[in-house]
């Protein structure tokens, strides 16, 4: 019986070996192979290969075999192939690990692949936002190939029936708090049925306030010397009370209630502000493709966050998509080859246009009056208006520390308290003070 | 042993013990029945839209109402299900068969034959269990890729060749517990160590073959990390690994990621039920509790 079930096996296992598609063949096998790992899955990994082919149709040395590996996994497989001595040549990430990964030196500082002539061009000319990000300690790491910008996006039809006028959005916060008030509909038994503008996501609004969670020159969060974190600051302080104290007018649980009842499963279809349970909502520049696509008889307009009295016109909180070059990469040339296509370094009347297949922000200036691009603004109109926030140097980012994911984390934490109010905001902050410079020396002792 | 001591109960303590045993289940089974559920349902039985009579978690929620096959068709048309499956196939018959008899081999010397250092090695043998995989994953990728096999399905079958030691140890409790007076007379009869082994100890010894087939059936099937780290070509990948990318493009769409799960596990509860007597004869023979 077991020799006939092992038999059986090993029939099972020939037949499958015959009926296995071969191995994935090459396009152009005489060229240089060039790894490319990326994130992107579905509909975004279509956009990624049809890049990817077209930068092998522009080459004779190189073919880039592109190879999506999916979201939370990618780290692990990078990180482990980097230690086995085999990673890939080039690889997209969001932003936020390039800190952590240039800490532990698993990446090539790409200005050192760059003239001095190109790497003093790439400071003039890329967006603040873009360099902020994609640098560690001096050196640049990443660049960006779409990057991320947050807006207002609201409802003409809502404000109209509430007798506010679209044309005349609020130039300051308080102002578009009390639109909010307006908008806002509830049942009969007092709970919420439209929210008109939820304030929150702290991190997003910290800039707004003209707070920071770090010094902006140094990129650090502690002093080096002392170990010492100030986060507790009066602007971070203004941003989380006024958040605090909106949302206990709205009311934590009915807020809580409203959202978990709403259907944001994922698809972009089912974006509250789709359905109208949002008049104004802030949201990333890529709903207004998906707007175009899933809901395209929508009236909407978008506009810059309003800063508050004291606060920073076209501010907030950005993130985006990086290309790196892991340390150890067999084809850096290649590589960085690959790079300068995609972003836009080399020929970006020619990259606009994949910026727009993918509905992403640029790397520069130069991208943004492409051609290309200005069809893609005319044809999505609301656009625009991340694109005018873009370059803002009040635009900030996550801190471009090795412990950034700890922090960011501390902050939410931070955010979750005040909101629910377990902590006043000025516990709250004094708080994520102390466990953070508790990391910082932690880190410090250990030699990180 | 279970049915034999139901039996022996009066029919009205044998339905009371039923009953209680099914309320039991209930917990376990749940999130099956779940996923087949929502596997079958519309979007808008799924999430409820605010105001809607349907209660996302009430019992009459959970019969799908209209029941929508089109959700598999759906599911399969968004990854390579096929591809995936002929890969995973392939490597479950390989790590079966290459872990079932290299382990099999292992056990009957550490149980059957005297050798000197026989229980040190044995020991050894066990003390790689508690070696997390994590510690061996990074000396291991560099092996694979200085032997040149990073991007084949090489790492992924040829260790279960050298035999595990989860099911060495397993074996060896089974063979011990053969009467050894069985081999003493195929010894007089002129058979070897060998013959022993094929002849003697190894139709005897189906269940536990039957249950370390079964582990690494499973183990072979859900290994979504293997594949992840050691493949790099789309057509070479897994069904674990397809689940993983079907979430990460179409996370939200539950329906029909309930359906690729169904028919992901699908398989393994049919391979269940088929084996379950002889598993469960294997799993209490050596001793051992799951």
């Amino acid at each position: 019986m077991i020799i006939v079930l092992l038999n059986l096996l090993l029939a099972a296992t020939f037949v499958l070996v015959f009926a296995l598609p071969g191995p994935r063949r090459r396009a152009y096998p005489r060229r240089v192979a060039v790894r490319f790992w990326h994130m992107w899955t579905g509909e975004w990994k279509d956009v990624v290969d049809r890049i990817a082919q077209r930068f092998n149709e522009s080459q004779e040395k190189y073919e880039l075999i592109a190879l999506s590996v999916p979201g939370a996994t990618a780290d692990s497989k990078f990180l482990l192939a980097v230690a086995g001595g085999d990673p890939p040549d080039c690889m997209a990430q969001w932003n936020q690990v390039i800190p952590a990964w240039a800490d532990k030196g698993v990446l090539v500082p790409l200005d050192t692949l760059m003239s001095t002539d190109e790497w003093k061009d790439f400071q003039a000319t890329a967006y603040p936002v873009a360099l902020k990000i994609g640098s560690y300690k001096g050196h640049l790491y990443g660049v960006t190939t779409g990057l991320n910008i947050w807006a207002c996006y609201y409802r003409p039809d809502h404000l109209r029936a509430a007798g506010l006028d679209p044309d005349r959005f609020p130039a300051d916060l308080d102002g578009l708090w009390a639109w909010g008030e307006k908008l806002t509909r509830t049942d009969a038994e007092g709970n919420l049925t439209r929210l008109g503008f939820l304030p929150a996501w702290y991190q997003m609004f910290v800039p707004v306030f003209g707070g920071s969670f770090y010094d902006e020159q140094t990129g650090a969060v502690a002093v080096e010397q002392t170990g010492a974190v100030t986060i507790n600051t009066p602007a971070n302080l203004r941003a989380l009370t006024w958040l605090a104290d909106k949302r206990a007018e709205l009311g934590y649980k009915k807020v809580v209630r409203f959202i978990s009842s709403l259907n944001t499963g994922g698809f972009s279809t089912e974006w509250p502000f789709i359905s109208g349970q949002y008049s104004i909502t802030v949201d990333g520049q890529w709903r207004v493709e998906q707007l175009a696509k899933y809901a395209p008889d929508l009236e909407y307009r978008t506009a810059p966050i309003p800063p508050p009295s004291g606060g920073k016109a076209h501010a907030g909180w950005s993130n985006g998509n990086f290309m790196i070059i892991p340390t150890g990469a067999r084809q850096v040339a290649g590589a960085w080859e690959f790079i300068k296509f995609w972003s836009g370094l080399e020929q970006p009347e020619r990259a606009a246009e994949f910026y727009t297949w993918g509905g992403w922000l640029p790397l520069s200036d130069k991208i943004a009056k492409a051609p290309e691009y200005r069809k893609y603004l005319a044809k999505f109109p609301q656009f625009k208006t991340f694109l005018d926030v873009l370059p803002s140097e009040n635009i900030q980012v996550s801190p471009p520390v090795p412990y950034q994911v700890f922090l960011m984390d501390m902050i939410s934490r931070a955010d979750d308290f005040a909101m629910r109010g377990t902590k006043t905001p000025g516990q709250a902050l004094e708080d994520l003070e102390r466990e953070v410079a508790q990391e910082v020396a932690k880190r410090k002792r250990s030699g990180q | 042993m279970t049915e034999n001591y139901l039996f022996r109960l009066s029919p009205r303590k044998r339905i009371v013990t039923q009953a209680i045993l099914v309320v039991l289940a209930v917990p376990y089974v749940l999130p099956l029945v779940w996923m087949l559920s929502t596997s079958l349902k519309c979007d808008e039985q799924i999430f409820p839209r605010e105001g809607s009579s349907i209660s996302p978690v009430s019992l009459t929620n959970l019969l799908p109402h209209p029941v929508r096959w089109a959700n598999y068709p759906d599911a399969l048309k968004t990854v390579p299900f096929s591809v995936y499956l002929q890969n995973t196939l392939l490597l479950c018959a390989l790590n079966v068969i290459a872990a079932v008899v290299s382990s099999a081999v292992v056990a009957y010397g550490f149980a059957r034959i005297r050798f000197k250092g026989r229980e040190p090695l044995f020991m050894l043998l066990l003390a790689t269990m508690a070696l997390p995989g994590q510690v061996t994953m990074i000396p291991n990728f560099a092996l694979f890729m200085k032997l040149g096999w990073y991007g084949t399905f090489l790492p992924l079958i040829v260790p279960a060749f050298f035999g595990s030691p989860f099911f060495i140890f397993l074996m060896r409790q089974f063979f011990m517990s053969l009467p050894e007076e069985l081999a003493e007379a195929a010894r007089i009869e002129g058979a070897g160590e060998w013959d022993i082994f094929w002849r003697i100890v190894m139709p005897l010894s189906k269940p536990v073959l039957a249950t370390c087939a079964l582990f690494q059936f499973l183990g072979t099937w859900n290994d979504f990390f293997g594949p992840l780290l050691y493949l790099n070509d789309p057509s070479r990948y897994t069904l674990a690994y397809g689940l993983q990318e079907f979430m990460s493009s179409y996370g939200g769409k539950y329906a029909q990621l309930m359906a690729a799960t169904t028919l992901f596990t699908l398989p393994i509860i049919l391979l269940f039920f088929l084996a379950q007597k002889t598993f469960i004869q294997g799993i209490a023979t050596t001793g051992t509790k799951g």
